[in-house]
C-alpha cells in the first residue's frame, strides 16, 4: 500500500494507524515547492523524516516537483491561465497524476489518502453547490483501480472528524506542520469547512449525515450512477496515464506549456530570433 | 475578553488594587488573575470560571474548528477554567 502524506495531522495519523495494524505502507511526498515565507515544503518534509526516523521500516519516495518538472507550482500557476494565477488548480491536478503514476509504476495494490469527513462534506457541499454531476459520481471513499491504469483509491479516515484526526496526532505524539498551505488563505473549501461548522454546532452528526446520506443515495438508489459511466478514459500517448482528453493528457499539456513558458522567460533573445 | 493589540484590562487589573486599607502596614496588593488564551498571533483573555467551550465561543471562535491544549496536553471542552491557566488553540482546519 503506498500513502500520500503530506506532513499534515490527517495523512501521518493515517500512516501511523496503518503501521499500528501491520499494512505494509509505504510513505509518498510530493515536495511542490512551496515556500510562502514559513518554508512550507521544508518544513513538511522535516517533519516526515522525523515521523519515519521514529518508524524503522517506514519507507518514503519523495518526488520533487521543481526538480523533475522543471518548476515550483506557484511558479508554475503564475505561468500558466490554470486556477487564475491560484496554485490550488494546478497542485491539485499534479498531485492527482504524480500520485497515480507513482502508485502504478511501484506495483502498489492501493494509494490511501489522509482525506477526513470534514474533507469529504467540504467538497460534496462545493461539488452539490455547483451541480458537478461528473464529480459527485466519482466522490467515493473507495475508487476501484480501472484497466485504464487508474489504481484502486482509498480514504479510511473519511467517517473521522477533523478534530478527531488532529487530537489523535496530538495524543500520539505526532508531530506535524501546524500551518496549512500558505496558498490556502481563503480557499473555497476552508470556507465551506467554516460553514459545515457552524451547522455542525447546532445540529451535531450533521456532517457525517451529510456524507453518508450522500453515499447512501449513490449505493441503493443509483443516483448519479449514468454520469459515472458516462466517462471514457484512453491513455495519454506522452506519459501513458489514462486521461478523458482526445490526446496529451491535461498534466502533460500544462507542464510542457510551464516549461516552454519558463524557457521563453529565461532566453527571451534566442526566443524572438526564431520567430 | 481581550483581543491582543487593543488596550489590555489584564494589564490595567494587574496593576496594584486600587483601595486603601485603614492600616497601611496591612496593605497587600491583590492581583486579578485571568486566562490567557492563544490561537495562531493572537491572544485573547477570558475570566476563570467558565467551560472551555465557552471560552472559545467568547472569543469568537468555532469550537468545533480548534482543539485546546493546556500545559502540552489536550483538554476537553467542558473543562472549567482557572485563574491562571494558559490554554493554546490548535488550528483543525486545513486543505486547500
Amino acid at each position: 500500500m503506498l500513502v500520500a502524506v503530506s506532513g499534515g495531522k490527517d495523512s501521518l495519523a493515517l500512516w501511523d494507524v496503518l503501521v499500528a495494524l501491520g499494512y505494509q505502507a509505504d510513505g509518498l511526498y510530493i515536495k511542490l515547492g512551496i515556500d510562502g515565507g514559513v518554508r512550507y515544503s521544508d518544513q513538511s518534509l522535516e517533519k516526515i523524516e522525523a515521523f519515519i526516523a521514529a518508524r524503522p521500516g517506514a519507507r518514503l519516495t519523495v518526488v520533487d516537483v521543481p526538480q523533475e518538472l522543471g518548476a515550483p507550482i506557484p511558479l508554475a500557476a503564475q505561468l500558466t491561465r490554470r486556477g487564475q494565477g491560484r496554485p490550488c488548480s494546478i497542485c491539485g491536478m499534479s498531485r492527482r497524476h504524480i500520485m497515480n503514476r507513482v502508485a502504478h509504476d511501484g506495483g502498489y495494490d492501493v494509494l490511501a489518502t489522509g482525506h477526513n469527513l470534514d474533507d469529504e462534506a467540504a467538497t460534496l457541499m462545493g461539488n452539490t453547490l455547483s451541480w458537478q454531476v461528473g464529480y459527485l459520481a466519482r466522490q467515493h471513499p473507495v475508487l476501484p483501480a480501472s484497466d485504464d491504469g487508474l489504481v484502486r483509491k482509498v480514504k479510511p479516515f473519511f467517517r473521522f472528524y477533523e478534530r478527531e484526526t488532529a487530537a489523535y496526532a496530538l495524543v500520539c505524539g505526532i508531530d506535524y506542520v501546524y500551518d496549512e498551505c500558505p496558498y490556502a488563505v481563503g480557499a473555497t473549501s476552508i470556507y465551506y469547512k467554516g460553514l459545515l461548522n457552524q451547522l455542525e454546532a447546532d445540529r451535531p452528526g450533521a456532517k457525517l449525515q451529510f456524507v453518508l446520506s450522500f453515499l447512501r443515495a449513490k449505493e441503493e438508489e443509483g443516483a448519479f450512477a449514468q454520469a459515472a459511466s458516462e466517462v471514457t478514459l484512453k491513455r495519454c500517448p506522452k506519459c501513458g496515464q489514462p486521461t478523458a482528453n482526445d490526446g496529451e493528457c491535461t498534466f502533460c499539456r500544462t507542464w510542457d506549456r510551464v516549461r516552454e513558458r519558463l524557457a521563453s522567460q529565461t532566453h527571451p533573445q534566442t526566443q524572438m530570433e526564431a520567430r | 475578553m481581550h483581543v491582543k493589540g487593543a488596550p489590555s484590562p489584564a494589564k490595567a487589573s494587574a496593576r496594584e488594587a486600587p483601595f486603601a486599607l485603614t492600616e497601611p502596614a496591612a496593605r497587600v496588593t491583590i492581583f486579578l488573575m485571568t486566562v490567557s488564551i492563544t490561537f495562531r498571533d493572537q491572544q485573547y483573555e477570558v475570566r476563570p470560571g467558565m467551560t472551555v467551550r465557552d471560552a472559545i465561543r467568547k472569543c469568537g471562535l468555532q469550537p468545533e474548528a480548534v482543539l485546546p491544549v493546556r500545559d502540552g496536553k489536550l483538554i476537553t471542552e467542558d473543562v472549567v477554567l482557572k485563574e491562571g491557566d494558559r490554554i493554546k488553540l490548535v488550528a483543525v482546519i486545513s486543505g486547500g
